[in-house]
């Protein structure tokens, strides 16, 4: 890899460095045939941002393993290296005077010593060379598809830094609402007991604010307001309209800015995955979830998730190359946007046995908790023999119950050792536990709804439904009127595993045609899934949970 | 005269009074030998003006001289006079109405009675009169680095413009700063080992920064990075700067002031290589 900045983008470069060392601590530098990417996540793995400069952003751009003589078998293909934020702004401390006295910016990456080099050219004929040790890695790649997201909003950054400015700093994050008619930025309370010691702030803005304003679902979403201040900090300056793609609650958003085929760059910011009490109904949802009862054979609710936070710090374990390599190889396709991936950018897989037992260990303890949680629920053994439950917390009874952010990373943990493989894969043998979380619009539920209440049937297998809830349920009345966006609150499942295998987004076009948005926690589904899929969509029950007992063995 | 209520007859019981229409012209140079752990200075004063010395470590001295000239008004009795002053205090009597550069600059008259008196201050802006007294110490001998022209190696004057990035930019993780003078290239290179890995600033001889290059030899030496810090300061207020080494390896750095009335004052540091260099350089 070797480039040269001209020094009319020296400051530009600089700037989303300066972007970047807002959002994480270290700086994954990959050059692609298509452009120099820079990469960053965030501690938690909550926010993700990506810069690519195209080569027309270089005076001259080459990607090559140009001096590559000797060593790294395992770079096939090209080089890819993290480097420490600090280590990098030292480089780019004073934007102002690298735009003063830079001339241009050579970068590239001496292999003999190991150090990924900033020659800059300044003024005076003064030269400054900067040799930064670098670790090689992995590919950093957030598994996102913003083209699917049915709401995109194009906005200039000022209106958006008004919007920011009016929150407090100290405010953590915000919550967004669209709708058709408006759009609302409020801030995000958590768990106050005393409702009159909160300030809430909310802010509304009109369509017509927008570019480009294109609203498909109510939603409501709650991300961070430290990494979406960066974002903008990056896009004012630059000057770039910005436009956010999301879906619904728990679901990333993304924001991504272009520049006249010279830069792209693109956040992605985990949402929260459940709102709170005090600012969406919580009575609401717990109707909706009795309600749900009723029509659990059609449409199956995990609203899954949240918290795997914790378990996602550990991912540093397991790099084991060859794990990741045979990851590679079962996830043939990506989705639209992602190039390749790297383990930590997997979604627990479970279409593999392999992968299942990786799969398998991550936070045993977390599993316990929810092996815990779900044992005070009398309805687990209606799911049958042989499928305990997904380590997935279904929150729909529990609202009040602690919040934490989705990670965009999830956790795949290192490899078992070998006798624990072994025992793992005798019990891969049998089926897969795979959830499908689905996703229906309003209108069709309805249907459903009405249909399944004047049956009376009640799907055996649910699992996410408090008893309680569902003893009620039967005496629900589902009220048609009820306004769109408190029941997309309800029947939104999302999933913080992005990332679709070939299989998967297959039938989820197919799933959308029929206006029907089957959405997998795990999107890496198996063919065996999409199968099942495909079978459920036809006979409009989405069910599919199974699962071996590894975990309760644990 | 500002300080026209001060009664000349007083002053007669002091052996140094210096009076300036400008206490900045005073204070900005002391700022550039101000040390933020080492606060005492020794202040020789003389017919020529006051000297001010800090030093550090036994390795570091810096050495702030300001001509009588600076002085609107400078009378000294005895040939000599010698105390130590803590300069923290000093600075702050000196900037007491702060450091703002607007129109109005504060005059200043400076007494010394001579030993075991305190150094008396009076400022006066806008008929508002600050009278401050500090307590003046022993003096402490200080460090001669026996560095004379003859043994000088190497030589550059440059505007200090350029060496400013360069030294604010500095990695402070690194502990040394490697100083390389060369008549052949790099010329002149300001290395930092840090631990993000290595930086290099290379200036070339014949850039129109460079007023003067006079390297006779190549010769790199090292030194600790925490005792060159406070140069930076002397670097930012000055124009001009400097850099001379000898052949012991020691490093002299001459900053040139230039004062809000066009006045020259001159700040000299004076920094002892870094004893583990030879260790240092088989990496």
């Amino acid at each position: 890899m070797k480039c040269m900045i001209p020094g009319s983008n020296i400051k530009v470069f600089g700037r989303s460095i300066h972007c970047l060392s807002k959002i994480g601590e270290d700086l994954y530098i990959e050059p692609l045939d298509h452009g120099l990417a820079l990469r960053t996540v965030n501690s938690s793995r909550s926010a993700y941002a990506c810069f690519l400069f195209a080569p027309s952003f270089f005076l001259s751009y080459i990607n090559g393993t140009y001096n590559q003589q000797e060593t790294n078998q395992e770079e096939e293909d090209s080089f890819r290296c993290r480097i420490t934020m600090k280590s990098c702004l030292t480089v780019f401390k004073s934007l102002y005077t690298l735009e003063k006295t830079v001339d241009k910016c050579q970068v590239y990456i001496d292999l003999k010593d190991c150090r990924l080099v900033f020659l800059l050219h300044c003024k005076h004929g003064i030269v400054k060379t900067h040799n930064l040790t670098y670790q090689e890695t992995e590919t950093l790649q957030a598994v996102f598809s913003k083209d699917l997201c049915p709401n995109h909003i194009v906005a200039n950054s000022k209106a958006l830094i008004d919007v920011v400015s009016g929150f407090q700093t100290s405010q953590e994050e915000i919550t967004l609402n669209v709708t058709p008619q408006q759009v609302s930025f409020k801030n995000y309370v958590e768990d106050e007991p005393d409702p009159n010691k909160v300030v809430h702030s909310e802010m509304f803005l009109s369509p017509s604010e927008f570019d480009d304003y294109t609203v498909g679902i109510d939603a409501e979403v709650t991300f961070c307001l430290k990494e979406l201040r960066a974002v903008l900090s990056f896009a004012d300056a630059a000057g770039l309209p910005m436009s956010l793609h999301f879906e619904s609650t728990g679901k990333p958003i993304v924001f991504a800015m272009e520049s006249e085929q010279t830069l792209e760059a693109t956040f992605v910011l985990a949402t929260l995955a459940d709102l709170p009490s005090s600012q969406s109904s919580t009575q609401h949802r717990v109707s909706a979830a009795s309600q749900h009862t009723a029509v659990n054979h059609t449409s199956h609710t995990h609203s899954l998730t949240k918290q795997r936070k914790q378990a996602v710090n550990n991912s540093s374990s397991r790099s084991h190359s060859n794990q990741a390599d045979d990851r590679r190889e079962f996830r043939k396709t990506k989705p639209p946007n992602t190039k390749r991936q790297n383990e930590m950018d997997f979604p627990d897989d479970l279409n593999n046995q392999r992968e299942t037992s990786h799969c398998r260990q991550p936070g045993s303890d977390r599993m316990k908790d929810i092996d815990a949680e779900f044992e005070h629920q009398d309805r687990v053994q209606a799911r049958g023999p042989s499928s305990p439950v997904i380590p997935l917390h279904s929150h729909v009874h529990r609202a009040s119950e602690h919040q934490t952010r989705p990670a965009l990373f999830p956790e795949i943990k290192a490899a078992p050792k070998d006798n624990d493989r072994a025992t793992q894969i005798t019990q891969c043998v049998q089926p897969n536990r795979t959830v499908l979380a689905r996703y229906e619009e309003p209108c069709d539920e309805e249907h459903r709804v009405n249909a399944k209440q004047q049956t009376g049937v009640v799907a055996p297998d649910d699992q996410c439904v408090d008893s309680a809830n569902v003893s009620d349920s039967e005496d629900y009345d589902f009220v048609p009127g009820t306004p769109p966006s408190k029941r997309v609150g309800v029947y939104m499942f999302k999933s913080m595993f992005f990332g679709a295998s070939q299989q998967l987004s297959q039938s989820l076009e197919t799933a959308q045609k029929s206006s029907a948005v089957f959405k997998s926690m795990f999107f890496g589904a198996s063919q065996q899934l999409s199968q099942s899929l495909e079978t459920a969509q036809k006979s409009s029950a989405v069910v599919l949970c199974e699962d071996t007992d590894e975990e309760d063995s644990d | 005269m500002t300080l026209s209520t001060q009664q000349s007859e007083e002053d007669s019981q002091f052996i140094l009074v210096a009076k300036a229409d400008n206490a900045r012209n005073v204070s900005n140079v002391l700022k550039a030998v101000h040390f933020k752990d080492k606060e005492l200075a020794t202040v020789f004063a003389s017919e020529n003006g006051l000297k001010v010395t800090v030093e550090d470590s036994k390795s570091v001295q810096a050495n702030a001289f300001i001509q009588s000239g600076i002085f609107q008004e400078y009378v000294i009795k005895e040939q000599s006079a010698t105390f130590m002053v803590n300069l923290t205090i000093l600075l702050e009597c000196l900037t007491i109405f702060g450091t703002g550069t607007s129109g109005v600059t504060p005059a200043l008259k400076m007494c010394y009675g001579g030993y075991g008196t305190p150094l008396l201050l009076l400022l006066e802006e806008n008929g508002v009169v600050t009278d401050c007294s500090i307590k003046t110490l022993e003096p402490e001998e200080t460090l001669d680095f026996n560095f004379c022209g003859a043994n000088v190696i190497n030589k550059i004057i440059m505007k200090s413009e350029c060496l400013k990035d360069a030294f604010q930019e500095l990695d402070m993780t690194s502990e040394v700063l490697e100083i390389l003078m060369s008549p052949d290239k790099p010329y002149f290179r300001l290395s930092t080992f840090g631990n993000a890995g290595s930086a290099h600033s290379d200036f070339p001889k014949d850039s129109d920064l460079v007023e003067s290059f006079q390297c006779t030899k190549t010769q790199s030496n090292r030194y600790k990075l925490v005792l060159l810090k406070p140069t930076v300061k002397a670097l930012m207020s000055s124009t001009k700067v400097s850099i001379r080494t000898d052949n012991r390896g020691f490093l002299s750095l001459q900053y040139m002031i230039r004062n809000e009335d066009g006045q020259i004052c001159f700040v000299e540091y004076y920094c002892a290589p870094d004893e583990e260099q030879d260790e240092e350089n088989d990496d």
